[in-house]
């Protein structure tokens, strides 16, 4: 799993907190990862898990009062999350480009599709008028919208859902950015248009050598896309490693159980397998594991000691049936 | 399944021929200057089914076929263009909301988005008491409290969340509500528009069990509509497919995923991400679906079919019987459609490969 | 679009005729006209003679068509307190309230857009804080407070602008107008003041809230994202998309201001239409009230049409066939 390469980016101790009245409330609690150049990253978890929060701070887009609370974010070797902000925004859209859910409200429903294109192209590649606009015409072809040279000059509610992701995806590639972050891209869309953005989104991924990092609660959309899974939970990283190995054999008792509990066609046809309870809201996290009270195989020391990133399996996991000294114990509840 | 009481032979719900089409001409005025004429949409044109007691009849198919139109219809909520729609042989569709009050008591509706179905300024213990008040099924405060309590605790709630306001449940948690209300009416027959569509997958799969074991305690009846297939194979006995307001294919749940017939029924199974990593290579079947105001001639799903014909573009089929359930196609019916190589069996690992292929 | 155009003038019309439906309504059966144009010794004959001589005894229908034909072409009759024609009076009055409505508007507007701007950019800087402050001024105090406020201040202590009146103006054919000449320019700047100080408020906190608003969506979130300079997310994306709302704002305020210039224009004594139509009512000069009432509906309904022109122009979900448009969101 250890790439050879330096990595593309590295995620070091990650806090994010927000600043209410009642004092800070921390929302993602030190999270590390690396991704390699070119990889597919899914990063997993359900609403409120802090997986869209973290996407946020590595493109630099935290909304106030949310800010880094503490660690690093470096790409290509460069710490950016402590960068003014101009430097910050000549980055965005050149080396790291976003996507967001809803390709609707996304667009600017004033402004043709073309000529945001071409605005952003310019403001990157500071290319004349003419130039611009056949470099969106090949991206537009490129990301398979027919009749590009017609449909470059319609307004975004010319467009349906999924061509209007593809124009999204074609406008967050303007500049050939090294990493996408990609936050739900295919939630807001129609089950059959999903399997054509995802493959999409591959095609594009292995094309360019982009890296991207899906962020999304739809582990379908994750098993189909992902080299590298990242489930997380009550913000932190609870487990990591190569898609295979999380989807079939999770070593954390969270992954297992949200595993479990996705509806596969072809198993039994009787009661799903759930979690009972629900995760905790940021500010609520019980102390130890944060998963503990829902876990069955918790033991004494999960109540107290926060797991770190243990090794496990072809990866790592944040949990204490995996410290060496415990995997010779029975766990019990 | 063997928990459940059989479903008996006479239809609790029959729909026949039933159709909603909306008008949206251009205004008079464009239509004299720009020659335009008059325009429908056409949201269900034409759909019969019946749904037994004790059963889950699950609607499905991706935006624009008319599920949710349908939803709305058989609840009363919208009077049908054309068709009837039965509950207990009694007509509901365009009666008046007098005639239909004992029926209205009997079928109850949950919908897709938990925080827009509960009133926020409503304490959830009245949201719950809202229907037992006004079908006038328990009468004094205290009669209304303990069945209050009683529903909560069945939707795995506890009494003392009454007190609380919608907002202060996570989405999960509003769903058991919405539930809880639906229920407390003591209804017959629920409409299920999308409840766990908005919700994680751990949520969902609480909330999908939780209205299983309703069905196996209170002998409910569910019409459920989704666009997840994985998640209409857990739960439904009968589905029906749809697609731009007509239904395409009618059978068991069981027979629907191992032996899919119609080419959108496989190409919807196809879609499903591969789970169980076969390693398998999915080729997405291209186009969109096309506007409910233009659909195509001919069969509607004639532009994106591998199997497209002639015919298929000049003649609509009709839902006919085809082995044990119903399918509308021509290729089915005139032995075109080549089985599937494979079949999705009890075993995870077994995926089939598609036919269909271009 | 034609048939966009010609439905909006089919109901401009619907909405004329029915403003002079309620005019001429005023007209008949407010006071007897004949009584206010002859004297009290006039005999009972010779009224009825009048009467019938002004056709004041013919069905209600024929003497409304009559009314209508007569005001299409700008004829209202004789004034009771001047006995001059009305269209005479009016058009003496006009040049000067639509001039001072203009600056107004246009004063309002080229303050009111950068500061409200300005506003909703830095939101929580000083700057904004007071501007915030001080427009609150403009919605708090009273019109004429204002006016004469400004003429002590400006007109008085300083000496610098006229306290009243609107300074030399010059004849473009019927039009007379103050912006050719340097006392006419002085003399439009206090009253322009005191006019647009309300719509300027207005519009501070309208472009505002709306800036706030579209700087939270989610497609200059991705403008963001993909790296776009400030300068084009707020000048390029955000300004246009605050536009709907402000046009329609400003629209109706024009019409406003132009119908209710009463109070400022008696303040600083502006021989516009506003003093006409206050003399007006206290004489019950009904032939001058039902003109008034006639032109400033006309007024509204051409600044409407050509609001929803400019919507038609800046906003372009408009131009497409609405039903086309809605299928794909089903």
């Amino acid at each position: 799993m250890a790439s050879e390469r330096s990595p593309l980016l590295q995620v070091e101790n990650l806090r994010i907190a927000f600043a209410t009245r009642r004092g800070e409330v921390t929302a993602v609690d030190g999270v590390s990862f690396a991704m390699a150049p070119g990889e597919v990253l899914g990063v997993v978890g359900e609403s409120g898990a802090g997986k869209s929060l973290t996407g946020a701070a590595i493109i630099g887009l935290l909304e106030p009062p949310g800010h880094i609370a503490g660690g690093r974010i470096v790409l290509g070797g460069r710490r950016i999350d402590n960068l003014p902000a101009p430097e910050m925004r000549r980055l965005r859209g050149k080396e790291i480009g976003a996507i967001f859910q809803d390709p609707l409200t996304s667009l600017n429903p004033l402004y043709t599709v073309g000529r945001q294109l071409v605005e952003t192209i310019q403001v990157h590649l500071g290319l004349g008028a003419a130039a611009a606009r056949q470099r969106a015409l090949d991206l537009l072809k490129e990301v398979g919208i027919p009749a590009a040279d017609r449909r470059i000059d319609h307004y975004p509610h010319q467009f349906s859902g999924g061509m209007r992701q593809r124009v999204v995806i074609a406008l967050a590639l303007c500049a050939n950015p090294r990493l996408i972050i990609a936050d739900e891209p295919t939630t807001a869309l129609d089950v059959s248009i999903q399997a054509q953005i995802i493959a999409l989104l591959k095609r594009l991924c292995r094309d360019h050598g982009m890296a991207v990092m899906l962020v999304t609660h739809d582990m379908g959309v994750i098993a189909e896309t992902a080299d590298r899974v990242a489930v997380m939970y009550a913000g932190r990283l609870v487990e990591i490693g190569p898609v295979r190995d999380i989807v079939r054999q999770p070593r954390h008792p969270y992954t297992a159980g949200l595993m479990g509990s996705i509806p596969t066609i072809g198993g039994r046809r009787d009661r799903l397998q759930q979690i009972d309870g629900a995760m905790p809201r940021p500010g609520a996290v019980p102390p130890g594991c944060a998963f503990h009270p829902r876990c069955r195989e918790r033991f004494a020391r999960c109540l107290d000691e926060r797991p770190n990133l243990l090794p496990a399996g072809g990866g790592a996991a944040a949990c204490w049936l995996h410290a060496p000294a415990e995997a010779a114990a029975v766990p019990h509840g | 399944m063997a928990d459940r009481p059989s479903a008996t032979a006479e239809p609790l719900v029959e729909v026949a021929d039933l159709a909603r089409w909306f008008e949206v001409s251009p205004p008079f005025l464009d239509r004299l200057i720009e020659r335009g004429s008059r325009r429908w949409l056409k949201a269900v044109d034409g759909v019969d089914f019946a749904i037994r007691r004790g059963e889950t009849f699950s609607l499905v198919g991706e935006s624009g076929c008319g599920k949710s139109t349908i939803a709305r219809l058989v609840v009363g909520l919208d009077a049908p263009t054309r068709g009837s729609v039965r509950f207990e042989g009694t007509e509901i569709a365009g009666r008046s909301r007098d005639a239909l009050k004992r029926i209205r008591r009997r079928v109850q509706m949950i919908f897709q988005d938990p925080y827009a179905s509960l009133n926020p300024r409503w304490r959830v213990r009245d949201i719950i008491a809202e229907p037992i008040r006004a079908h006038r099924l328990a009468r004094g405060t205290a009669a209304i409290a303990e069945r209050v309590a009683e529903l909560l605790r069945q939707v795995k709630l506890t009494p003392a969340d009454g007190d609380k306001y919608p907002h202060e449940f996570s989405g999960g948690q509003r769903q058991r509500i919405s539930i809880a209300r639906a229920l407390a009416s003591a209804p017959d027959f629920l409409v299920c528009d999308e409840p766990t569509s908005a919700l994680d997958v751990s949520v969902q799969a609480q909330i999908l069990n939780l209205m299983k074991d309703l069905q196996r305690d209170l002998g409910l009846t569910y019409l459920f509509i989704s666009h997840n297939l994985a998640v209409v194979y857990h739960i439904s006995d009968r589905v029906g497919v749809m697609y731009l307001g007509r239904l395409v294919e009618l059978t068991s749940g069981e027979d629907l995923f191992r032996t899919p017939l119609h080419p959108y029924t496989r190409l919807l199974i196809e879609t499903i991400p591969d789970m169980a990593m076969s390693g398998r290579r999915r080729e997405p079947v291209g186009g969109e679906v096309p506007s409910p105001l233009d659909p195509p001639a001919g069969c509607a799903f004639h532009p994106r079919c591998p199997f497209a014909a002639a015919r298929c573009r000049r003649e609509a089929p009709a839902l006919r019987r085809h082995g044990a359930g119903l399918v509308a196609c021509h290729a089915v019916e005139e032995g075109r459609l080549p089985p599937l190589a494979g079949s999705r069996n009890d075993d995870r690992s077994a995926i089939p490969i598609g036919g269909a292929r271009a | 679009m034609i048939a966009f155009i010609i439905r909006r003038l089919c109901q401009s019309v619907a909405v004329m005729l029915s403003v002079a439906f309620i005019a001429f309504a005023l007209f008949t059966y407010v006071g007897d006209p004949i009584n206010n144009i002859v004297g009290q010794d006039t005999g009972l004959r010779e009224r009825e003679q009048l009467r019938h001589q002004l056709g004041l005894d013919d069905p209600f229908i024929l003497q409304f068509a009559r009314f209508v034909g007569h005001a299409a072409e700008g004829d209202f009759g004789l004034s009771y307190q001047y006995a001059r024609p009305v269209s005479e009076l009016i058009a003496e009055r006009l040049p000067a309230t639509l001039e001072l409505s203009l600056v107004a508007a246009v004063l309002a507007l080229a303050i009111g857009l950068p500061v409200g701007i300005y506003t909703g950019l830095h939101r929580y800087s000083w700057l904004s804080q007071l501007m915030l402050t001080a427009s609150l001024v403009g919605i708090s105090l009273p019109t004429f407070l204002t006016g004469i406020l400004l003429i002590l201040v400006f007109a008085v202590i300083l000496g610098w602008l006229p306290s009243f009146g609107r300074g030399s103006t010059v004849a473009l054919g019927w039009w007379t107008t103050g912006f050719l000449t340097i006392d006419g320019l002085k003399a439009l700047i206090l009253p322009a003041i005191t006019l647009g100080l309300f719509q300027m408020t207005l519009i501070i906190r309208l472009v505002r809230a709306e800036m706030l608003e579209v700087l939270r969506t989610d497609y200059i979130k991705f403008a963001r994202a993909r790296g776009l300079p400030n300068r084009l997310i707020h000048f390029g994306h955000a300004l246009k998309n605050t536009l709907v709302p402000v046009i329609t704002i400003t629209g109706l305020q024009l019409g406003s201001i132009i119908a209710f210039a009463v109070v400022t224009e008696t303040v600083f004594q502006w021989p516009g239409m506003g003093l006409l139509i206050i003399q007006a009512i206290s004489f019950a000069d009904i032939p001058v009230m039902s003109a008034y009432l006639v032109l400033v509906a006309f007024f509204f309904v051409v600044i409407n049409l050509i609001v929803d022109l400019l919507y038609y122009a800046v906003d372009p979900r408009l131009r497409i066939d609405r039903a086309a448009a809605s299928g794909h969101g089903i």
